[in-house]
Order: C-alpha cells, then structure tokens, then sequence
C-alpha cells in the first residue's frame, strides 16, 4: 500500500481521526488518574461525578491543549517516520503506524513536560503509568490511520480502484 | 537613589480607596543587580535585610548600598523555585541579634524546607541552629511556601508548600507539606496547636489543606491572620488562616491543572474552608503586607499582594468584618514580577521583584 495512492484529504481525514482517537483517549485517561487520585485521600466520586469530569475533559480546555501541543506533533513525526520505514523496509502498516504512534505520544508527553515553563502541564503524569496509558491512545491512533487508509471494498462485478 | 517614576499616578478604583486623579505617587529603585530577590526586612538601625534565592543575604543601607554576601549562610538547595527564601528578624532583634531564615535544604532527590535562626551581628551570621524541618522528604525543586510571620503571643508561622507532584500530602496530616507550620522560636511545638497529642499527626502543623502558601500577614488589630497562596491554573486563594481548620487542596479549588483539565470537581466541600476570594485568572501572589504607614493614610488598613505573572501589586482594602473588597491595581508601569511587598517603618511601601536583575523599589508619595 502506497501512501501516493490516496489524496490529500483522505490523509487528512485519516489523520484528523487519529489526532481525535490519541487525544480523547488521553483526556479520559488523564482525568482516571486525577480522580483515583483525590479517591485515594477520601474524595467522593460518584459515577455519575466521573463521567460529568471526563465529559468536561474531552470538551473542554484539555482536548485543545493535549490534542495540539502534544497528539498532533507526536503523531505527524510518528506516521512520517513510520511511512520512511515502511517504505524502505517494507513490513506491517499496522505494526509500524501502531507502534510508531505509541512511541510519538510516549515521547511527547516528558518532552512537552520539560519544555513547559511549569513543573508539568499535565499534572496527571506525575504518575508513569499514566502517561504509559495515554502513549497506548497513540498506537490506537495509528492503527485508526491505517484502517482508514485501507481500499474500500467494491460491489461484485466491479474493478478495484487503481493506486 | 533613581527615580523609576515621577510621574505616576495613582487611579482610584473602586468604593473607599478615595484616591483622587492628582494623587500621585513615586517609585526609587533603592537597589538592583539582585538575583531573584525573594524577601526584605527591616532592622532597627534603617538597614535592610534582603535574600537573593539563590543563597544569598545581603545588607542593604539607608542609602542603597549593597553590600557583600553575608558570611555564614547555611548551604541552600538552589534550584528551579528552590533556594533561600524569606529572612525575619527576631521580635527583640535589638538585644538578641536573632534572624530566622527560610530556604530548601538538601538535593533535588530529597529535600526539604528548612528554617534556622542564626546569630547576626552585623557583619556575618554565627550560631546557626535548625529549628523546623519539614517532614517527608520530598524530590523536585517546586512549591516550599517559606513565608515567615510573628503571632502576637511571640509563636513563629510560617507556610509550606505540595511540592507540586506530593498534593494529596496537603491532606495528610502525618506530613508538613502544605500546611501552615506554628513553632516556638526555638523550634519547639506550642502546647496549644491545635493537633498536639493526636497520633501518628505532625504536632507542629496549624492548618492543612494549602497549595503553596507564600503571602502571611498578621493583623493583630482585627485578630486575623491572611494569607494567600497559589492555586494551579487559576484559583489562586487568600484566607483568613484559624487553628485546625481544612483549606481544601487538593480535595476543592477554583483552578484547574495547566493542561486546563479537572483537577477536582468541586470547589466547595463539607468541612473545609472557603477562601475570602479567589484570583481566576491566576496572578501567582507572592507576597503581601499590611499597610499601617501614614504616608498613605488612604491605603491604612489594605492588604498588599505581590503579583508575579500579572506583574503588579494588588491592593485589597478590608472592610470592618475582616472581608476583601474590590481591589484595585498599582505599579504595572513598573513591568516586572513582583515577589514581595512590605510596610516599611517609614511608612514607605518597598517592592521587591522577582528577575534575574530584580531591584528593589521604594513607593513614597510623590514630591512636588
């Protein structure tokens, strides 16, 4: 599969998805940890308390923020690295995309962390395994690009599109 | 002595303040070169005391002299916000030549705020003992509070920070940070702190629940005790500070994390207090004073907040209940982070800011 057979917009639309996939998936799992947090030194947190917190997350402040100073730089490098690896060494779209999107948003995290001029911006990776939780929104994200750039499938009878 | 500025004048905002448009006021740099000065104070003779975070303490003198770094500082864990922070001289200083220091003490894998008292006669400090050390230990190089106050009955205040990555610690009360800190002035607990002979709980702690608490101000006229600390993004907070009580961090605030996402979804809890107002956006206070003076009989009986990232100096005027009213905000043509502001035994208000060649600044009423 060659990345030339799909217009420009398709690779928008598949990349857009993707930043969408890392970032949401981040948002909730950033505001887990916040709340387990405040759990842990005997906060109340209903259900109903929780999914009202993770909506404000993904709708508000933090999807823009994450989503554009840590997801959607991490994933742009991740997919042309993973795209000149492809190309050069052949091998699964979905390993190397999956992969290279995980390790972008692994990365991404401590880089945007150090770059900030506060302790960290986002608070909730004080904890490794969040930000290892958030890193797997990444590899989601670029198994997401791939399935979207896959040939859609044509009725009987009719030729396949050409790449 | 420079004149910053001659021309300032001074906008009255807000119900009380009774400022007019020709009132006016001047800033004269008293002295600069500093680096990251973090607190003045005042000793008898007219001199000056003031603390460059990175270790240093220094002698400032009637006419601005600056002199060389005063010999016998304990070693100071310089680094990020860590470093040497607030100096106090002791209630009596004239006969015991007592000052009380704050500052990070060890390396950025475990340290600590600390405060000593140390023996100064004028030209180098002597007899440094440790009096407070804060309680776990902790990594990093952010948020130790640090800020130093007298009660009226000779106690010693002071608050200390979460170290930004420890805040569930600030509602645990078998840790210091946090907190605000009441100790003797030789470092031994007051039997009336409010969790003396509770187990497996830090007897010197006097309220919990802080972010990092960088402003303290006792007002012994109106028996209250105001401090102000930052919040996170937003909801940076002054309170009336009383014994035992739970301020709330991290459990209820009125910011969020930097990332702008929730760090609590509440901002009001049973049991926990409410602060006298909020700063969202945030201004990062760093330091405040009570105005007594009489150069500015307008201005007596104000609160004064040191802003960092807004770069000014808030004026809070206090109604007869003890409650901030509108504020009012001064000296933003000076266009540097202020880190401190104190009520000078002249009646002058001395500014201290926060730049890697801060000054520090004198406000007197304009000369005609």
């Amino acid at each position: 599969m060659s990345m030339k057979a799909f217009s420009m917009p398709r690779l928008l639309i598949a990349f857009l998805a993707a930043v969408v996939v890392a970032t949401v998936w981040g948002a909730v799992v950033q505001t887990q940890f916040n709340l387990v947090a405040l759990t842990g030194i005997g906060t109340d947190i209903s259900a109903g308390v929780n999914l009202r917190t993770t909506m404000r997350d993904i709708f508000s402040g933090f999807t823009p923020t994450y989503g554009g100073y840590v997801v959607l730089p991490a994933l742009l490098v991740a997919f042309l690295v993973a795209k000149f690896v492809v190309d050069r060494w052949s091998g699964s779209w979905w390993l190397w995309f999956g992969l290279a999107g995980a390790l972008g948003v692994g990365l991404a995290i401590p880089l945007v962390n150090y770059l900030s001029p506060v302790a960290l911006l986002v608070g909730a990776t004080r904890d490794t395994l969040c930000t290892v939780l958030m890193a797997l929104g990444g590899g989601v994200a670029g198994l997401v690009f791939v399935w979207l750039l896959q040939p859609a499938r044509r009725p009987l009878g009719y030729p396949a599109a050409t790449a | 002595m420079k004149i910053l500025s001659g021309l300032v004048l001074a906008c009255a905002v807000g119900a009380g303040s009774g400022w007019s448009m020709a009132q006016s006021y001047q800033i004269d740099v008293v002295a600069d070169g500093l680096e990251h000065p973090w607190s003045v104070a005042f000793l008898p003779d007219n001199r000056m005391l003031i603390t460059e975070r990175p270790g240093r303490l220094r002698l400032v003198d009637a006419n601005g002299t600056l002199s060389d770094p005063i010999e016998g500082m304990p070693e100071v864990f310089a680094s990020g916000q860590a470093g040497l922070f607030d100096v106090l001289p002791d209630r009596d200083f004239l006969t015991t030549q007592i000052l009380y220091i704050s500052f990070a003490h060890g390396d950025k894998n475990a340290n600590h705020l600390r405060v000593v008292s140390a023996r100064f006669d004028g030209r180098r400090l002597s007899d440094v003992i440790p009096i407070f050390t804060a309680e776990p230990p902790k990594s990093g190089d952010a948020h130790y509070g640090a800020r130093m106050a007298w009660l009226p009955d000779g106690t010693l205040m002071f608050g200390t920070g979460d170290g930004f990555y420890f805040r569930e610690q600030a509602q645990q009360l078998d840790s210091h940070l946090a907190k605000t800190i009441r100790i003797n002035a030789d470092g031994s607990v007051p039997a009336d702190n409010p969790f003396v002979g509770r187990p497996d709980v830090r007897p010197e702690i006097y309220s919990y629940g802080h972010r990092n608490l960088q402003g303290l101000v006792v007002d012994a006229g109106r028996g209250v005790i105001y401090a102000h600390e930052h919040g996170p993004r937003g909801g940076d907070e002054l309170n009336s500070i009383q014994a035992g009580r739970n301020y709330g961090w991290p459990m209820i605030s009125y910011g969020k994390d930097y990332s702008r996402a929730v760090i609590t979804p509440y901002t009001e809890l049973p049991d926990m207090e409410q602060p006298l107002h909020y700063w969202t956006p945030s201004i990062a206070p760093g330091g405040m004073a009570l105005y007594e003076g009489t150069l500015f009989p307008q201005w007596r009986g104000s609160l004064f907040v040191a802003a960092l990232a807004e770069k000014s100096i808030r004026r809070v005027p206090i109604d007869g209940a003890g409650k901030p009213g509108a504020q009012e905000t001064l000296f933003t043509e000076v266009d540097q982070r202020m880190r401190d502001v104190r009520a000078g035994p002249d009646g002058a208000l001395y500014l201290v800011t926060d730049e890697p060649e801060g000054q520090l600044l004198r406000v007197t009423p304009r000369t005609q």
